[in-house]
């Protein structure tokens, strides 16, 4: 595992720094964000040949889910108080699609504003005097798929 | 894939809204909408606030609705917080209560009479046709001076009420538009044929078709009772007109043959003329089977109601009936009234707008409308702003008072008091209204005073695709109702518009726009009548 990880939050709203855990099973890949949009296909009834004039409505909100490793149970506490709140999530660079790329001392991160932290599902917490917790985490991000940045609501 | 462009106005302030809709009716005559904004609600969201909605594609926009707040309900459940925003046309000006004892000397034209009560009672805006009955003679109310020496009353109690009354004995309806009040014939046959009418077609641009088809209403006589009075002579008068002749149909109406439609007594029928033009105008409207249509299509922000159009649906017209008459019949492009214009524009799901039809009996009678046009501004056009933008028509703004104001002199030959510009624009308010910022907009002075304003839609800058403005086709098209009237200038050298762009004090920046091939749609000729 790598020493150097990820965090949601800023030093001024507190950092919570985790591990995005990586499958085997999975190729070694990490899932994206997803990126859908709401639209209505308007289709011409008794239309031949068959008719119709999609209406895009809006871009829906992005999600992604990662198993995640903290490091302590504190740590754990620490994410699950910031449920349902939005923070600045650093990434390590090159890791998903999203984001501002910033480089803090000598590594290269992607700062995600305005990413909430939608979900915590299936804690695991260790038994041994490592004390630390395995969880898939969701976060929530609105972005504007023309120019990448995110929505301001 | 066409984007949804909706902009709400609430006291003159972008307001993020969603599910909205809009509801225009000829025989309704205040338009009713409702839109849902957050709870807690943004501050000027108050009973009475003056709300304007426009709607469109691709960051075009064109008005649906303009009006104010009658109500609002704000609530939550597990699903949000949200407040209901109920919300009236300013059509609602016509039913408020008039001063007791109010009237005008007659004779006087219907549409002068109910420009006259629009004036009086408030309404913003309004536009009215010249009235004729079916014979082609102008319709004048107080035409009697043996009654009441002509005097044309106001109802006091509800002048609006009064009106919808009294235009629908003679074909005609008061009702409001997105671009103001109306009156107009909707009466018979809209048109003889459907050529030269917006067609909606099965398989082509319709979503759904119902064609109900009943007897109800349909009658085979009329009886109209008019005022009652004793005439100079002492004699006693009541007017009275009825149906001469009929044909009896026991199968329709029973053992009698005949159903009578009665109408009034209504004192507002003061002569044989009007009562015999109120009974041929039903006779026309109610003497056949009803032809109704109601379809859905997705929105079209452009339909207003009252407008003439055709429909065809081998389905819904035809039968299984295959000879040639039959698939003549059924394939028969039908012209009707668009009585209602409905736009559901919901949160998750598609714009849809959905269009009731109706038409009469008979031959179509004149229109009256006595519009005119008078051109104001060319293809070559006018940028105002404070950018050089290379891709406009005009990179510099060039406005003959500043960069952000252009002042164009026209003549005008009478009297109007309706008004719309109808041109092309690009680029137009497209920065997010606030509180602070004033809107790019349109106002014409006469002898130095402004007698007419209107505000202009939205259009998109799209300043990242940089369009060749060059280009027609990359404009888009523009209406903007004025408020205001004019008087007659005919040499023009007191009267002008004035372009105005908008100012977005919030960023303390102007907004950069063009305009070409303005025309002015000036109609109801004539001045409001003073009260008698």
């Amino acid at each position: 595992m790598s020493t150097r990880r990820n965090w949601f939050g800023t030093t001024d709203t507190g950092q919570v720094f985790f591990n995005i855990l990586v499958d085997s099973r999975d190729g070694g890949q990490v899932p994206d964000w997803t990126l859908r949009i709401v639209y209505e296909d308007h289709v011409y009834p008794y239309a031949d040949p068959p008719r119709s004039d999609p209406e895009y409505i809006t871009s829906e909100p992005s999600t992604v889910t990662w198993r995640v490793w903290l490091a302590s149970r504190e740590d754990y506490a620490a994410l699950r108080a910031k449920l349902g709140q939005t923070d600045t999530l650093y990434v390590l660079h090159n890791l998903q699609s999203q984001g501002d790329t910033v480089q803090v001392i000598d590594t290269l991160y992607e700062a995600l504003a305005g990413t909430t932290l939608l979900a915590l599902d299936r804690p695991a917490f260790a038994v041994d005097e490592d004390n630390g917790c395995e969880v898939d985490v969701t976060f929530r991000r609105h972005i504007d798929p023309a120019t990448g940045e995110a929505v301001v609501s | 894939m066409r984007k949804r462009t909706q902009v709400v106005l609430i006291d003159g302030v972008e307001v993020s809204a969603s599910d909205i809709r809009t509801d225009h009716d000829v025989d309704q005559g205040v338009a009713t909408g409702a839109v849902t904004v957050r709870a807690r609600r943004p501050s000027q969201v108050e009973p009475g606030a003056p709300v304007d909605i426009y709607a469109g594609y691709d960051g075009a926009t064109w008005p649906i609705f303009s009006g104010r707040i009658a109500e609002y309900q704000p609530g939550f459940s597990r699903s949000g917080a949200e407040t209901r925003v109920e919300l009236e046309g300013w059509g609602h000006r016509l039913y408020f209560r008039a001063l007791e004892d109010r009237g005008f000397n007659g004779p006087i034209q219907l549409d002068t009479w109910w420009r006259s009560l629009c004036y009086i009672q408030g309404v913003k805006r309004w536009r009215s046709d010249t009235p004729y009955d079916d014979a082609g003679a102008i319709i004048s109310l107080g035409d009697n001076a043996d009654y009441n020496n002509g005097w044309v009353p106001i109802d006091p109690d509800n002048p609006g009420r009064q009106i919808d009354r009294v235009v629908r004995h003679f074909g005609y309806r008061s009702f409001e538009t997105p671009l103001g009040q109306r009156l107009q014939r909707v009466s018979g046959l809209p048109a003889d044929s459907a050529t030269g009418l917006l067609t909606y077609e099965q398989g082509v641009n319709v979503l759904s078709v119902e064609h109900p088809v009943t007897l109800a209403g349909m009658v085979n006589a009329v009886d109209v009772r008019g005022a009652e009075y004793q005439a100079p002579d002492t004699s006693e008068v009541a007017i009275r007109s009825f149906t001469g002749t009929y044909t009896p149909d026991t199968d329709l109406y029973g053992a009698t043959g005949l159903d009578t439609l009665k109408v009034g007594p209504d004192a507002m029928l003061g002569s044989t003329t009007l009562a015999d033009a109120a009974r041929r105008a039903y006779e026309i409207d109610r003497g056949g089977e009803q032809i109704r249509y109601r379809w859905t299509v997705p929105g079209d922000p452009e339909r207003i109601p009252g407008e003439k159009v055709a429909i065809t649906s081998a389905i819904v017209n035809g039968s299984t009936d295959t000879s040639t008459v039959g698939v003549l019949i059924a394939e028969l492009p039908r012209p009707v009234w668009l009585m209602k214009v409905s736009h559901i524009l919901p949160a998750r799901s598609g714009w849809i707008t959905t269009l009731e039809g109706w038409a009469g009996t008979g031959s179509a009678l004149p229109a009256g409308d006595d519009t005119t046009e008078i051109a104001i501004l060319g293809s070559a056009g006018v940028h105002l702003g404070n950018e050089y933008l290379s891709h406009y028509r005009n990179p510099s703004p060039n406005g003959n008072i500043s960069t952000t104001e252009d002042h164009i002199a026209f003549p005008v030959p009478d009297t109007y008091t309706t008004l719309t510009i109808r041109g092309w624009h690009h680029g137009s308010n497209s920065f997010v209204r606030n509180q602070g910022s004033t809107a790019s907009r349109f106002e014409i002075y006469q002898f130095g005073t402004r007698v007419a304003s209107g505000e202009m839609p939205r259009s998109d800058e799209n300043l990242e695709q940089r369009l060749d403005y060059d280009l027609d086709s990359t404009w888009d098209a523009l209406v903007v109702p004025l408020t205001g009237s004019l008087d007659p200038d005919p040499t023009g050298a007191n009267t002008y518009l004035s372009i105005l762009s908008g100012e977005d004090r919030d960023v303390g920046d102007y907004d950069d726009f063009e305009v070409r091939n303005l025309v002015l749609y000036a109609g109801g000729v004539g001045a409001p009548e003073p009260l008698g």
